[in-house]
């Protein structure tokens, strides 16, 4: 194999598997004499015509059965992060601060029907549960609304999170074949890791605000919140969460990995702020703590209109 | 039914395969030769523009062969591509004379 070719082989990873030998021939048939490397020009073109193949065959295969099972536990673990606002929300802990995530608001009936959201969604009455969780993500509007008006407070910016957490949760609903599948996708001990976790997030929403060490308070926030004892049982539950949804060898589990990280982005800035916040890396993480919620949005409206099109093509 | 106008390339491509069944490489070539040189098309343009055409149904593989070892995929024009290649020349065309009427009559009357 000659420098050339092992050198556009690697480009050509970033193609779907089916193009590749086809891409390969035509490179080298356009190869200039001596040449052992692509030209940047080349290289350039490469890399735009892989990301445009990529993401139009994502975008087509938004309706497909690998963004299905993908949804399928995007909204599983987002209805378990929802039934910690509910924990939370029971023990009415909303005056201690919270190193991990901004409190839910303390108002059960917000929270209530996602239990029997799932419920349902096991017992494989889908329609039900949709409309359960979309009434229930919507509920939470007045809340948002009463949140604004309070200029004192950034109870809205704290509440957001937690309506988008529930609208997100909703549309994987509705957009997959609900919570069976996700647990037969997931198999039984990641379900148990990814209960634990969540477990220990709800234990870590609950712990009242620790004394920071004295010795420290001189330091950089970066320093102290590493002597923060609630830094690091914040650390924890999304390690298990991280372990129980982390599944890169299948299209779906890469496709449902990367969801939940954006799905989580918000919780996962707050412990990533801490120990960027002296470093230039803060605004990467500032950014996808607002992207990565807006971008699982996107995609989930993409695939409910690709199978609203299906649909319509079904029916006419 | 209103559809978008076509790029360049795009147009360039489908006419290339309206002449016949046409490899990846044999149409770069021949894309530069209908331009008159002004368009060369580079790999990565070409094939994303490919998978575009297929997925959208106006093209599709004719078939494959293997030439010293190496893949060779053809490509043909369907009968949609065919249809679409033909109104997006006669708009082309229309504008053409458009333009070329209104230079004479401005050419006229200066």
């Amino acid at each position: 194999m000659s420098p050339l070719e092992h050198r556009l082989r690697r480009w050509l990873r970033l193609y779907p598997i089916d193009q590749r030998e086809e891409m390969l021939g035509v490179l080298l048939a356009s190869a200039g004499p001596g040449q052992d490397r692509p030209s940047p020009r080349d290289a350039a073109d490469l890399v735009g015509g892989a990301v445009r193949v990529r993401l139009r065959r994502e975008i087509r295969s938004l309706g497909g059965t690998v963004w299905r099972d993908a949804f399928a536990v995007l909204g599983l673990v987002t209805i378990l992060a929802l039934f910690v606002c509910l924990i939370a929300s029971l023990r009415a802990i909303i005056d201690f601060a919270f190193v991990v995530q901004s409190p839910p608001a303390p108002i059960w009936p917000m929270w209530a029907p996602w239990p029997l959201v799932a419920a349902l969604s096991l017992l494989s009455l889908r329609r039900t549960a949709i409309g359960i969780a979309w009434a229930a993500a919507l509920a939470q509007v007045p809340w948002l609304a009463i949140g604004e008006m309070d200029a004192f407070s950034d109870r809205l910016g704290q509440n957001a999170y937690w309506f988008v957490l529930a609208i997100t949760a909703a549309a994987a609903l509705s957009v997959s074949d609900g919570l069976r599948r996700a647990l037969s996708l997931l198999g039984w001990w990641r379900v148990v890791v990814l209960l634990a976790g969540f477990g220990a997030f709800a234990y870590t929403l609950s712990v009242p605000t620790g004394e920071i060490d004295p010795w420290s308070r001189d330091m950089s926030p970066s320093a102290w919140s590493f002597h923060d004892p609630r830094y690091w049982l914040g650390i924890a539950p999304l390690a298990l969460i991280a372990v129980a949804c982390t599944r890169l060898r299948t299209d779906s589990g890469r496709r449902w990995t990367t969801m939940l990280i954006l799905s989580l982005a918000p919780t996962v800035y707050v412990l990533g702020f801490q120990i960027a916040i002296d470093t230039a890396l803060a605004p990467v993480v500032d950014a996808i703590r607002i992207l990565g919620s807006l971008a699982v949005v996107a995609v989930l409206t993409a695939a409910a209109a690709s199978r609203l099109r299906e649909w319509r093509r079904s029916t006419s | 039914m209103n559809h978008r106008s076509l790029q360049e390339p795009t147009f360039l491509i489908l006419t290339a395969l309206a002449a016949g069944p046409q490899h990846g490489y044999g149409i770069i070539g021949d894309v530069e030769r209908i331009s008159d040189g002004r368009v060369r098309l580079r790999a990565g343009t070409l094939y994303a523009a490919l998978d575009r055409l297929t997925a959208d149904g106006l093209a599709e593989i004719d078939r494959e062969d293997v030439v010293e070892g190496r893949l060779r995929r053809y490509y043909r024009l369907t009968d949609t591509g065919a249809a679409r290649l033909a109104a997006e020349a006669e708009r082309l065309r229309s504008n053409a004379e458009t333009a070329t009427a209104r230079l004479r009559l401005a050419g006229g009357s200066a």
